[in-house]
Order: structure tokens, then sequence, then C-alpha cells
């Protein structure tokens, strides 16, 4: 009788220390994804702030009239650089979005810059950026809606309070004009 | 999202197994047909044959596929566009792996991944794709062939395609021997011994035999066109949460069966599957009007699921999609972004519009005898044949009505 209790006692143990490891991976290979969803989000924000001096030194030449304009997406690029912290950057990345937005609207108003071969191929480069930033936000999104599920579900949510997995923001988009920014669009 | 491809490990190991099966029999009957008795033999060449095969599509299918249709691999700065888009769809779907990108220089438009794992993997593009969709759309149909790749679409559909291959040809050989003159005394021979083995086997064996050995090959090809369909539909969802745009993918698959008259690449017949659009409709692809109309429905919801497709693929098809893995429904669903949720009405406007623009530029219709409507450009040279982008019929097999564009 004693013997039985003992095998039970044993199992139920082995059973609990299995569940708890597997748990445990799961939560941190989904962690792992989050940081590097974010770390890929990191590298694109990096492309776009090495294009913006090529582009406006693209456009200096044609764009007399909108030296302000160019201005602030200089000024907001240099803020995104230097933007601390996960809520600062996303703030700084998104008036930079919306400075952007507003350089490609005026563009519009010079032909003879949109015949311009180097500014189309730099037109190629910033919108395949805007659109990298976008598709790793989403997946840096969806990355940490699975990771907060499995924190917060049962019963993955004991091992994870356990050894506390704290909850990961989402990249929410802020004003209505970084709504809009990220979809540059210049197909003729 | 990651759910998907273990899932899919465990249906393609089954149909994979299923499809081995069938291969190990009609090597059996193939040789006791032939010499009673031996069948062992059989199963040890069709298995030798099988796996032969296998190993060389395996380490270099993808490779030999490449050539056949004349692709060359292109660096960024040859196609930036092209490049980038590919780029995206990797950092979209989290595949990790950039696959190496290849263009056909073909008037045609089509597009098809290749590759054993995530990295071996390459997509290759026509140039005809390239010069007839915008960058909305390419993106729509590199997310369609990236989730090929990250769903191991391609390794599954290789090694049915081999064995599918490798039935076909044991089969072949099998009726030729029964043919031939040359053994017609050993058939004879064969054939009494055969007889008196069917006293000691039964007949039914026998009948079994010669059944699989006759049909062996057409049931094998059902199955692989169809498993083959079914990873359509799943790279379509895939590829349009992806980029979070069904409409481009709609209005690319439009685009490119528009554009598909007269022309397609020299692809042998089993690796069909891994074109975006296939050239028949009961073969390796659903009918394209039926994949766009799927993702049109799609996108009027203004939420992409695999669940939310499911239900659009019943109310399109009449049918329940029961081929979706059951950990893909559960999955929650996704918002589309703005611009992308044109609802499924609008996109009737825009055919509508599309139509008009035709018509008026001097375009003729046709009613294909499967229902498709075939919309002929003025320039296109008469006298020469049009293949039907629904069925694969010629134009002479056509009802050659021309339509009233209603």
């Amino acid at each position: 009788m004693t013997n039985l209790t003992a095998i039970l006692f044993v199992a139920g143990f082995a059973a609990l220390l299995i569940f708890i490891i597997v748990a445990y991976n799961g939560l941190v290979r989904s962690r792992n994804q989050v940081l590097n969803g974010w770390n890929q989000i990191d590298v694109q924000l990096k492309r776009r702030h090495d294009l913006i001096p090529n582009l406006v030194e693209t456009v200096k030449g044609y764009m007399k009239h909108e030296q302000q304009t160019l201005e602030n997406v200089t000024k907001a690029r240099n803020l995104a650089q230097q933007a601390q912290g996960r809520a600062g950057q996303i703030a700084a990345e998104g008036a930079l979005g919306a400075a952007l937005a507003n350089l490609f609207a005026v563009v519009e108003n010079y032909p003879d810059l949109k015949a311009n071969q180097n500014f189309l191929s730099l037109q190629e480069e910033i919108t395949s950026t805007e659109s990298r930033i976008a598709f790793s936000r989403q997946f840096y999104n969806d990355s940490v809606m699975e990771y907060n599920n499995v924190r917060q579900t049962f019963p993955t949510v004991t091992v994870a309070t356990l050894f506390n997995f704290s909850e990961e923001p989402y990249w929410k988009l802020g004003s209505a004009e970084e709504r809009s920014a990220p979809k540059v669009s210049f197909q003729s | 999202m990651f759910e998907l491809v273990r899932r899919n490990r465990v249906r393609s190991a089954l149909l994979v197994s299923g499809m081995m099966a069938l291969l190990v029999a009609v090597g059996y009957f193939a040789q006791e047909v032939r010499l009673p008795g031996s069948g062992h033999v059989g199963v040890m060449f069709a298995m030798g044959l099988g796996l032969f095969m296998f190993l060389i599509s395996y380490y270099w299918g993808g490779e030999i596929l490449l050539s056949t249709v004349g692709a060359r691999e292109i660096e960024k700065k040859d196609a930036p566009r092209l490049y980038n888009v590919v780029e995206e769809m990797v950092i979209a779907s989290g595949l990790g792996i950039i696959p190496k990108v290849y263009v056909i220089d073909s008037p045609a438009s089509n597009a098809f991944a290749t590759g054993r794992a995530p990295e071996v993997s390459a997509i290759a593009v026509t140039e005809g794709l390239l010069r007839i969709c915008n960058r909305d759309e390419l993106q729509a149909v590199i997310g369609h062939e990236i989730a090929h790749i990250k769903n191991r679409d391609i390794l599954f559909m290789t090694l049915l395609s081999v064995m599918v291959g490798a039935i076909a040809l044991i089969s072949d050989a099998a009726r030729r021997w029964f043919t031939s003159d040359r053994q017609q005394t050993t058939r004879a021979a064969a054939a009494t011994v055969g007889l008196m083995s069917v006293a000691r086997v039964g007949a039914v064996m026998f009948a079994i035999g010669t059944l699989l050995i006759l049909l062996g090959p057409f049931a094998a090809k059902v199955i692989f066109f169809a498993a083959s369909r079914t990873r359509e539909y799943l790279a379509d969802i895939g590829g349009a949460i992806f980029t979070r745009n069904p409409v481009a993918l709609a209005d690319a698959l439009e685009k490119i069966s528009t554009y598909a008259v007269g022309n397609t690449l020299p692809v042998p017949d089993v690796a069909q599957g891994m074109l975006i659009v296939g050239p028949a409709i009961f073969e390796s692809h659903p009918p394209v009007e039926q994949r766009i109309a799927i993702l049109r429905k799609l996108a009027g919801v203004g939420e992409l699921s695999y669940d939310r497709y499911a239900s659009a693929y019943s109310q399109v098809t009449g049918r329940l999609a029961g081929f979706m893995p059951r950990s893909a429904l559960a999955e929650p669903a996704v918002r589309i972004a703005g611009a992308a949720a044109v609802s499924s009405e609008v996109g009737a406007y825009r055919r509508e519009a599309l139509d008009a623009v035709r018509k008026k530029a001097g375009y003729k219709a046709f009613l294909c005898a499967c229902g498709a409507t075939i919309k002929v450009p003025p320039q296109f040279p008469t006298g020469q044949t049009i293949t039907c982008p629904g069925c694969g019929r010629s134009l002479d097999q056509c009802i050659l009505t021309p339509l009233g564009w209603q």
C-alpha cells in the first residue's frame, strides 16, 4: 500500500516537473520571439534613419520653396535617433513618419523630381523601408499577442507568475497622421 | 501561425505514407502478375526506385526545375523592387531566412517557390508578372510563395510528386510488358502460371493486382492534385495574413489569369503545384475565379484568419473547408489595414469598371464551355490558339460566341 502511494507520488511529481519544464520553455521561446521582433524593428528604423539624409540631399535642389518641410524631416529624424526607451522611441518615430508623409505629399508638385533616376531609386528604398517597419511592427505585435496569451491563460499562467514573466507592450499607432504615414504610395 | 507548420507535418506524413503504400502495392502486383510468387522483388524495386528519385529531387529538384524554366538568380541591383518585396515578406512572415530570388525571361505571368527547407529555398518570378503587377500585387504574390515555403509545402509536394512519378513508371512498364510481342510466349506461360496461382491465391488478388496497375497512376494523381489544391488555399490565406491585404492577392490573381492567354511555363506536370496559377482546372490548382471570390469575400469581412477564410470558402464553394488544420482555425483574427479593406462589392464595381475600359479598348469577350469569360485584347493575332485560363481548353474547343459585354 505504501509502495503504491510512493509510486503515485513520484509519478505525480514527475508529471508536474515535466509540465513546468515544457511551459517554461514555451514561455521563453515566445518571449525570445518578442525580443527578436523588437530587434527587427530596430534594424528597420536604423535603415530609415540612414536613408533620410540622402533623401533630403537629393530633394533639396528641386524643392526651393519647401525648406521648412525638409527641416522638419531632418529635425524629426535627429529626435528619433536620440529617443530613449520604448515609449519615447514609439512617439519619436511616429512624428518622423508624419514628417515624411508631409514631404512625400509635396513631392507631387515637382514633376522634375519625379523624373530623377536617383530620386526614383531612393523612393523605392523608402517605400520598402516604410513597409518593412510596418511589417516588423505587425510581426512584433503578433508575437506579443501570442506571448501575452500564453502568459495569461491557465495552466501556463502559474509558471509565468512563478518565474516572473512580465507583460510586453504592444507597439500601438499613436496619432492619426502616423496611422496614414506608413502607406507611402508613389505608384502612378 | 507557428502551429500550422507542425500540423502540416503530421498531415503530410499521413498523406505521404498513404502514397507510399500505394507505390508498394503497385510494385508488388506489377511483379506478382508477371511472375507469381516474386512480389517481394517488385516491392524492393518500387522502394528503390522511389528512394532514388526522391534523393535526386530532394537534393537537386529545385535546381533542375529552375534551369528547366530558364530562371536566373538576381541580386538586389538587378530588380530592386522584387528583391525588397521578398525581404519585406520575410519580415512579415518571421521566416528568418531570405530565399534566393530568380527571374524568368518569359512573357507569361507566373511565380513559384522551390527548396525542401527555408534555408535552401528560392522564389522565381517571370518578367511578365513583374511587368503587369503593381507593388502591392507583387507583394501579395510573394507573400503567397513565402507561405508555401513556411508551410513546408515544397518538401511535401516533392515527396508526393516523386511517388506519383514512380507509380506511373512501374505500372507503365507492367502494361507495356503485357502488350509487347516479344514477351508473347513468356506471357502465355505466365498466364498459365497466373491461372494456376489464381486457383491458389484467389481470383480476387489477381483482379486487385490488375486494377491497381491500371488505376494506380490515376489514383496517385488524384491524391496528388487534391493535396496540391488544399495547399493552394492555405498559401492564399497565409500570404494574405502576412500582407494584411487579401484584395491585392485577388487583384494579382485576376491580372495573372487575364494575361495568361496563350502562354504558360514549360513546367512538368507534377511540378505545376508550385506555380501561383496553374494551367488547368481539375488539376494542381483550384479554379482561380474561386480563389479570387473567396479573397474578395474575406476582404468584405474586414478581419483575417483561417477561420474567416474557411467560412468565406464555404460561402463561395458550398462545401466545408475540411482541409483546414484545426489549430489554425483557433487562431485569433487580425484586422485588415484601412485601405486594403475594400469590400467585395467594391471589388465587383471595380471589375465592372475595368470591363468597361476593356470594352472601349476593343477587347472581345468569349464564353468558354467551362463558364469562364475570356477577354481577348484587340492586338491579339487572329488565328492563334487561345488557352482558356480557367480550364485549359484551347480556343477551338470553346463555344465561340462573342458576349454582348452586358
